[in-house]
């Protein structure tokens, strides 16, 4: 995956990624945080958003830097990332928002074809897992990927 | 065990990193999306995804 994307600091142990996004509205912080999902041992959340003065982060902003490609990069460079650190651990995709949601297939339509390679992704539809399809009409609960290379 | 590409898919990774921060290590320690994260182990267990398998 060679896509433009932003290069950025990461916390010791491969789960929080900071990085500047930054475009015509100035200079914005970003973080992106892999948290596991209590009582359910081998899953990570992907929570992503603008980081707050507080350390908190909003995942509900509107990004409107004119950067979305950048961004979107760095978050599935992350997961290439973080996916090296924690062999077999399924990250799971969901947006805090409907559009966030969007947001989340949106990137999973656009590098389909190179994630693919290396992860296996599902989708929630109706309480049922499936392989995600790519520009499907399915209405995504969320996204679970998987690396594949710790089945070699 | 792993394969070998993923010798060459972590020295892409080197390059993608900045740095190691360890001022972000105190992020381990907060209930961030705490309640998203809520919402995405129920959708998981009403799926039956509490482990995936059959790849």
């Amino acid at each position: 995956m060679n896509h433009p994307c932003y290069q950025p600091n990461v916390s010791s142990d491969y789960t929080t990624y900071e990085f500047d996004s930054v475009g015509k509205n100035g200079i914005c912080t970003h973080l992106i945080k892999y948290s596991p999902i209590p009582e359910l041992d081998g899953f990570y959340n992907l929570g992503f958003g603008k980081k707050l003065d507080d350390h908190n982060i909003d995942d509900q902003y509107i990004n409107d830097n004119g950067d979305r490609d950048l961004i979107l990069a760095t978050v599935v460079k992350s997961v290439y990332a973080f996916s090296e650190q924690y062999a077999n651990q399924y990250i799971i995709f969901r947006g805090s928002t409907e559009s966030r949601t969007r947001l989340y297939r949106m990137l999973l339509n656009i590098y389909f074809n190179s994630l693919s390679k290396d992860f296996y992704i599902w989708g929630i539809v109706n309480n049922t897992r499936i392989p995600f399809e790519p520009d499907s009409a399915h209405n995504y609960d969320l996204f679970i990927v998987l690396r594949k290379y710790w089945l070699f | 065990m792993k394969s070998k590409s993923v010798t060459t898919e972590k020295t892409k990774m080197v390059g993608f990193i900045n740095k190691v921060d360890p001022s972000l290590d105190k992020y381990q320690e907060m209930d961030l999306f705490k309640e998203k994260i809520a919402e995405v182990k129920e959708i998981l267990i009403k799926a039956g995804v509490s482990k995936v398998t059959n790849h």
